[in-house]
């Protein structure tokens, strides 16, 4: 102990004696460290830590799949869901929910409140229980028992003061009251924020047969303790293969399980793991620059290694000693890498909007913990071994009888210390090279991006929500007319170019999808009904969102309740059903909208340009749009263009919808440039970490580079001292230093783009409109940082030329 | 010449070094035998191997062939950690140069190899101080090596070589460094540890100081050329 504690006290001092070594290389540790900390705390919170649910691994996702149409995640109807709960003998529990907006009033500002009807099973389902009061019993599950609620911790702080004695209280929500029975713990979530739960309550005619089509619940499952997700699986293919015969004759329909984990982490694990891979490679780097600083510090520590060797230390003990100074100096990187760390994990949280890191689970709980912390030490130490160890093994190999002498030069110089240096050179090109061409890509794959047409045009748009409560406007027509009259007054408002209203704004999040018929079009058996993005929209809607028209009109004022039924096509759809017709005049029905339990033909009266609805780089789908007046419903997005900045309308929107209805709140209210830059922000976010881990990345390349150059001039002044005094002009002398440097350089990017191929293959899935061996990018990357490695050789080599080959000769 | 009570032997030792394709004879075929207490030089002109012949006493190197025995047990193909283990425990190195380690002040310079030797720390102070006490720089023993004159250097120099208590001191021109007033005091001090009991063998090329040892063995092109002992 007390020789570890000399070695320490020794190391110290040498490092004290060095600043200039010590703060670049704890600097360039602290670099990667701290980013390499950062990614992993999320890391940790998002794939590490358990899902805040008891035993998430016996969850799962139940979906309905239409392979035939591409749809692999539709949600459930109300009889599958009692089929699944009752037929089924894998599941502990089987639950349903779905979304819920309301108004609640009567406790101070009316606010809009984001809620769920959940089944009686769902919270037990999936394992939590209310911090306060109770959980929602079977018995609510029943039409007209159903008005309780359990409250968000944040709402019962923000609306309710925290009020201990809340349980048992009413509440009004959109009008009517309902009782609170509980409040959950703080941070539960369940796929994304919700203030407000209330239980599921399904009518005879809900749950009846001939319902199977209405799907629109998320159904989940607690696997039976010993059962397998595969076993499970298999049960519900069995099932399906009976319940398709029934229900489904005509599809080839299924049911897919899928673990909860992976539901919640399998879109973000794959940009994650490459953030934590490409952080490993910074840091792999840095621990190559520092090993090659040491390697040339070496040579100035012959003596002193080989007085201590002649001394009587054995090799290890030398070896320790070396090791010692290299751990403190990862020691001092950790620890002000753990700084940083804490500020990277900030300007992370800080990166992603709220509204889409709330669907990120663990997102809230990103931090330094005690994982990050170990994580941080063990990362520090073996960053200390991994450039310390090849150091000081190499140095402790002294050729004592050599250096010793009077003047002797000590073995760092020699060619092998040379081989290392250069090696090291070699792999941080290389490894650097993998980095800034996936970086490229991403960054290819992000312009593409962004010159995808949307099929609207975004600038000048303000967009909001609202909802009507059902106490106040339960009859459709009282719907469209408060719709109509706020359209009327907002559309006559200075600086408003256009208003409308639709059910779903395009990248917004909410997207409703439904199986439609085609007059004439013959389905064959085992075959789906066709299937599309449905959306209801108001005349001046395609205007104020600026979707163009490409064929006959857009819908007008004279569409309503009791005119024509008439439907509004994309591109897309008359593509795929009328190649080459016209559809102007063609009849279609949807199977959401019927009267009197039949579909409703509706005539084709435009087709429109295809809209990006789930983002620039989603997955598309054919659309129809029918008008709002001829199937109205309470809750729409009010969609604005405007002729000034939107942002500065939203007051006046707000006092219009308020001089109809003071009750009535707005929310969400945002800019469709929001909207649709919100939908790319995971992918800015993720190519702008790359890129900077990256761009540190070819720096510390070039510093390496760099380093290595100077290192060799220094040692070769007598040798260039020589070749000038025997002719060599400086020309000479810069090809023979830029050379070498280059050599290194292209060895390197040889090997990189070796591993590149390797490496850019699990990346396919973050890219966009560009292959993962992207040529371009393949020949661009490498020629960069070959110009980046030929500046940082050129750097030394000019000063070599500048060496006085009389003093370089006196020097010997 | 053969000596009594014999502490170090080397029989036909040949040292080449190899350069590109040229061979160097450093030494060819030396026979060298020194016996407890001797005080042994070594001279002869520059080039002729003397100090490769005390790096190869000191295990500081290796002969190319020849054996060489210390206290009776061959010693010229241990593995290098065991050769370790004997530089520690049975020689004391003073150098040229002095090789005092910058950064550490002398009581830790002279400490260095009996930390080493895993010694307990209370005996390694008692010894490192009576080393010092020895030479004369007990009062300098919190001051760095570039606090101190080259003769002030070497003698701390010497206070390490003789803290372990080794078998032999082994000096490659320890006087070269320093001038004549310093030199002399260097070998007087050495003298004294030779009459307290210390066998010491010593390069030199300077006369005036070989002239302290009892015996002086002459090379020349890497061969023993003549051996003198001193005529008391």
């Amino acid at each position: 102990m007390e020789n570890i504690l000399k070695d320490i006290r020794y190391a110290v001092r040498m490092l004290a004696r060095n600043p200039g070594f010590s703060l670049i290389a704890v600097l360039a540790l602290a670099l990667g460290i701290g980013a390499n900390s950062a990614i992993f705390s999320v890391v940790n919170a998002v794939l590490l830590n358990p899902l805040p649910y008891r035993e998430p691994d016996r969850l799962a996702m139940i979906y309905h799949k239409y392979p035939d149409i591409n749809l692999m995640d539709a949600s459930l109807s109300p009889p599958s869901y009692v089929e699944y709960r009752d037929m089924t003998a894998s599941f502990e529990r089987v639950a349903v929910g779905a979304g819920w907006g309301v108004n609640l009033t009567g406790a101070g500002e009316p606010e809009r409140l984001q809620g769920a009807r959940l089944s009686a099973s769902f919270l037990s389902t999936l394992g939590v229980e209310p911090a306060l009061g109770r959980n929602f019993i079977p018995e609510e599950e029943q039409p007209g028992k159903n008005n309780v609620v359990i409250l968000s911790h944040g709402l019962w702080q923000r609306q309710f003061g925290g009020d201990q004695g809340i349980l048992g209280k009413t509440i009004t929500l959109d009008g009517n009251g309902y009782e609170v029975v509980g409040v959950m713990p703080p941070g539960f979530s369940f796929f994304r924020e919700v203030d407000i739960w209330s239980p599921v309550a399904f009518t005879p005619e809900q749950l009846a047969a001939d319902n199977h089509g209405n799907e629109n619940l998320l159904g989940i499952a607690r696997l039976k303790q010993g059962v397998s997700l595969a076993q499970a699986q298999s049960e519900m293919d069995s099932l399906a293969d009976q319940l398709r015969q029934q229900f489904y004759r005509n599809t080839n329909w299924g049911i897919s399980l899928v673990g909860m984990r992976e539901q919640l982490v399998g879109d973000i694990q794959p940009a994650l793991l490459i953030l934590l891979a490409a952080v490993g490679c910074v840091l792999l780097i840095a621990c190559a620059n520092v090993a090659n600083l040491l390697l040339a510090r070496a040579a100035s520590r012959q003596k002193e290694i080989s007085i201590r060797a002649a001394l009587g230390a054995t090799r290890l003990r030398v070896i320790r000693q070396l090791l010692t100074e290299s751990l403190l100096l990862a020691a001092l990187g950790g620890v002000i890498g753990l700084a940083l760390a804490y500020g990277g994990v900030k300007l992370l949280i800080a990166g992603i909007p709220p509204d889409i890191a709330q669907f990120i689970p663990g997102w809230k709980s990103i931090g330094i913990d005690s994982r990050v912390l170990l994580f941080t030490l063990a990362a520090s130490m073996l960053t200390g071994i991994i450039f310390g160890v090849i150091p000081a093994i190499k140095t402790s190999k002294a050729d004592l009888n050599e250096t010793l002498k009077e003047g002797g030069r000590g073995a760092a110089s020699g060619s092998r210390s040379h081989a290392l240096l250069n090696l090291f050179v070699v792999a941080e090109v290389a490894i650097s090279l993998v980095l800034l061409i996936g970086a490229g890509l991403l960054v290819r794959s992000f312009i593409n991006l962004q010159e995808v047409k949307p099929g609207f045009n975004p600038q000048g748009v303000l967009t909001m929500q609202m909802s009507l409560p059902q106490s106040k406007y339960r009859e459709r027509f009282q719907q469209a007319a408060f719709f109509d009259e706020a359209l009327r007054k907002i559309s006559s408002l200075p600086g408003v170019q256009s208003a409308g209203v639709v059910d779903n704004v395009p990248m917004g999040g909410n997207n409703s999808q439904a199986s439609f018929m085609i007059e004439g079009l013959e389905i064959a058996p085992g075959q789906s009904s066709p299937h599309g993005d449905r959306h209801l929209a108001s005349p001046d809607y395609f205007k104020a969102i600026g979707i163009s028209l490409i064929r006959g009109r857009f819908f007008s004022h004279q569409d309503t309740a009791d005119s024509l039924p008439v439907a509004i096509i994309d591109e897309t759809l008359a593509e795929r059903y009328w190649p080459g017709e016209d559809p102007i005049g063609k009849r279609m029905g949807a199977f959401f909208d019927r009267v009197d339990g039949k579909v409703r033909i509706r005539e084709i009266v435009g087709v429109v340009s295809h809209v990006k609805q789930y983002g620039l780089d989603g997955t598309s789908r054919v659309q129809y749009y029918f008008p709002v007046a001829q199937r109205p419903q309470s809750a729409m997005f009010l969609v604005v263009r405007t002729s000034s900045e939107p942002s500065s309308m939203v007051a006046s929107v707000r006092s219009a919808i308020q001089s109809i209805d003071s009750d009535q709140p707005i929310f969400s209210v945002k800019t469709m440039e929001a909207i649709v830059s919100g939908s790319m922000a995971q992918k800015r976010f993720a190519t702008f970490l790359l890129g900077i881990f990256a761009i540190v990345a070819m720096l510390l390349a070039s510093i390496g580079i760099y380093g290595v150059m100077s290192y060799s001039v220094s040692q070769r002044t007598h040798e260039i001292g020589i070749r000038m005094a025997l002719g060599a002009s400086a020309q000479d002398v810069l090809r023979l230093i830029v050379g070498r440097g280059m050599l290194l350089a292209v060895t390197g990017v040889v090997l990189g783009l070796v591993a590149a191929f390797w490496a850019t293959s699990v990346m396919s899935s973050l890219l966009f409109g560009v292959t993962a061996t992207d040529v371009t990018t393949f020949i661009a990357i490498p020629m960069a940082l070959a110009a980046v490695a030929s500046v940082a050789s050129y750097l030394p080599a000019r000063r070599a030329t500048r060496v006085d080959p009389m003093a370089a000769l006196r020097c010997e | 010449m053969s000596v009594n009570n014999s502490l170090i032997r080397l029989e036909g030792v040949k040292k080449i070094f190899y350069t590109d394709e040229i061979e160097t004879h450093a030494l060819s075929g030396v026979h060298v035998e020194i016996g407890k207490g001797e005080f042994v030089s070594i001279a002869g002109p520059s080039g002729c191997g003397k100090s490769t012949l005390l790096a190869i006493l000191g295990l500081l190197d290796t002969p190319t062939a020849g054996d060489y025995l210390l206290g009776g047990k061959t010693v010229s193909d241990l593995k290098p950690a065991e050769r370790a283990r004997i530089r520690n425990r049975e020689i004391g190195f003073i150098f040229q140069s002095f090789n005092l380690i910058g950064d550490l002040n002398v009581f830790e310079n002279v400490e260095l190899p009996l930390t080493y030797r895993g010694m307990k720390a209370s005996e390694r102070r008692e010894r490192v101080e009576e080393a010092l006490e020895k030479v004369g720089m007990a009062h300098r023993a919190r001051h760095l090596p570039s606090q101190l004159s080259g003769g002030q250097q070497q003698r701390v120099a010497v206070a390490r070589a003789v803290a372990g208590d080794p078998l032999i001191l082994l000096a490659d021109e320890p006087t070269g460094n320093l001038d004549s007033a310093n030199g002399e005091a260097v070998i007087q001090l050495l003298s004294e540890l030779h009459t307290q009991g210390a066998t010491i063998c010593m390069v030199t090329h300077d006369g005036r100081y070989a002239r302290f040892a009892e015996r002086t063995i002459h090379l020349f092109d890497g061969r023993v050329v003549e051996e003198k002992a001193k005529v008391a």
